[in-house]
């Protein structure tokens, strides 16, 4: 009935206004909702033009999966790490077990900005990559959010041993290792309590399933290097 | 992520780009193409910008509204129907559904209905009327409103203004500003339809 139908691309009209809610919207009155929408754009167009922030597409890039941001990081930490690595294989003592090598890089690009970060820490996350050599690309991608505290390890190209479990540790300067938790390569593991800083070292253990029980390193270290800052 | 493929810098290919339409670039974007997103993005950001910031009011919570409705433009790129309206229209209907979610959730709704807000609106549009058909037939018919209804569509639509706001400004009940709104409504769908 025209009645009906009226009312109900009323609803869709207002919806499109913003005078009605839109929490509850069908697919259909997703739709008819488009409609009006594609009517009234020419005045929501017809707002006068404003610059957003000069790093606002970095900050969406960001935002999106690192992306072109992480490509670049990649090779500027590749330099780097190239650099760095003989001190590291020279001074780090476990470099008899390395199985890879070596450069972890802290590269700095702003993540998204949350609404509550305390005066004084850098309203930026880092990202850690560690390179392995031969330079095929980082092995494993540590997105740290300084605010927060957490970090975030992705792209982790190392197989886990058969019955075995991989275990990231975070060893501060001077200080003992301290576990992060397993991380498994085939998706983003998330650490809530990370804290980690410039001058950290990060490695990777091979473990029993389940960890290193007692919360010691038990198994041969296959990632390691120290974090420096990239500017 | 980043397994070991080496793409090169990212770079625009001006050429290309430059003569690529907005719904070419949108299409692009929709296979995945980060350099067409950045055209994309250097062709529309200011405009868009301005939309969000419209209704959002607050430059904080605009960027913010912004940026989320830049990334949903990225995600949901091949939703775009051309048949419908341009990729510029449709990319601003993203940008003010953003804007709006952000505003019922977390604006401020005590920020005052200015007395000229109406004129200021319409003569921004009329500016650029000569321009753009659409944008004059949808003012003509706006013009064949009665005042309050046009104000109140208007309010409602340029500054997100909500029912209870619009109802307060007329010193009217809600419900009629609803009948003013759904009227007026009526009536533009059947001028467009001219």
């Amino acid at each position: 009935m025209a009645d009906q139908d009226d009312d109900k691309h009323l609803d869709a009209a207002e919806r499109a206004l913003g005078t009605e809610p839109r929490e509850h919207e069908s697919a259909e009155g997703r739709r008819a909702r488009a409609d009006w929408d594609a009517k009234l754009a020419p005045l929501a167009l017809a707002a006068p033009p404003a610059q957003p922030p000069a790093d606002m597409f970095q900050r969406i890039e960001s935002a999106l999966d690192g992306g072109a941001n992480s490509m670049k990081v990649a090779q500027l930490a590749e330099r780097r790490a190239r650099r760095w690595r003989a001190v590291a294989m020279a001074t780090s003592g476990i470099a008899a077990c390395l199985v890879v090598v070596v450069g972890v890089v802290i590269s700095t690009f702003p993540l998204i900005q949350g609404n509550n970060v305390p005066p004084g820490v850098p309203p930026q996350g880092y990202v850690a990559l560690v390179t392995p050599e031969g330079g095929s690309g980082p092995a494993m991608i540590v997105e740290v959010d300084v605010a927060k505290g957490t970090a975030i390890v992705r792209s982790l190209r190392v197989e886990t041993p058969e019955n075995r479990a991989l275990e990231l540790w975070r060893i501060p300067p001077g200080g003992t290792a301290i576990s992060l938790g397993l991380v498994d390569p085939e998706r983003p593991n998330l650490l809530a309590d990370a804290a980690l800083r410039p001058g950290d070292t990060l490695a990777i253990t091979v473990e029993p399933p389940g960890g290193a029980p007692g919360g010691v390193a038990t198994g041969p270290v296959i990632l390691s290097g120290p974090l420096v800052e990239v500017r | 992520m980043a397994s070991g493929e080496r793409d090169g810098p990212v770079s625009l290919d001006g050429a290309n780009l430059a003569e690529s339409s907005l719904e070419d670039l949108l299409a692009q974007v929709a296979r995945q193409d980060r350099r067409a997103y950045r055209a994309l993005y250097d062709a529309t950001s200011a405009k868009l910008f301005g939309v969000t910031l419209r209704i959002c009011r607050e430059r904080s919570l605009a960027e913010e509204a912004f940026q989320e409705a830049f990334i949903g433009i990225w995600r949901t790129a091949a939703d775009f129907d051309p048949a419908r309206g341009s990729a510029l229209a449709w990319m601003a209907g993203v940008a003010r559904n953003r804007a709006l979610d952000l505003l019922r959730k977390r604006g401020r709704s005590d920020t005052p209905i200015e007395g000229d807000a109406l004129e200021k609106l319409l003569s921004e549009a009329a500016v650029q009327r000569a321009g753009q058909a659409d944008l004059d037939a949808l003012l003509q018919c706006l013009e064949r409103l009665e005042e309050t209804p046009r104000r109140a569509v208007v309010l409602a639509y340029c500054e997100g203004r909500t029912r209870d706001e619009l109802a307060a400004h007329f010193a009217a009940p809600a419900n009629t500003v609803k009948t003013w709104l759904r009227r007026a409504l009526l009536s533009l769908r059947s001028c467009l339809e001219e």
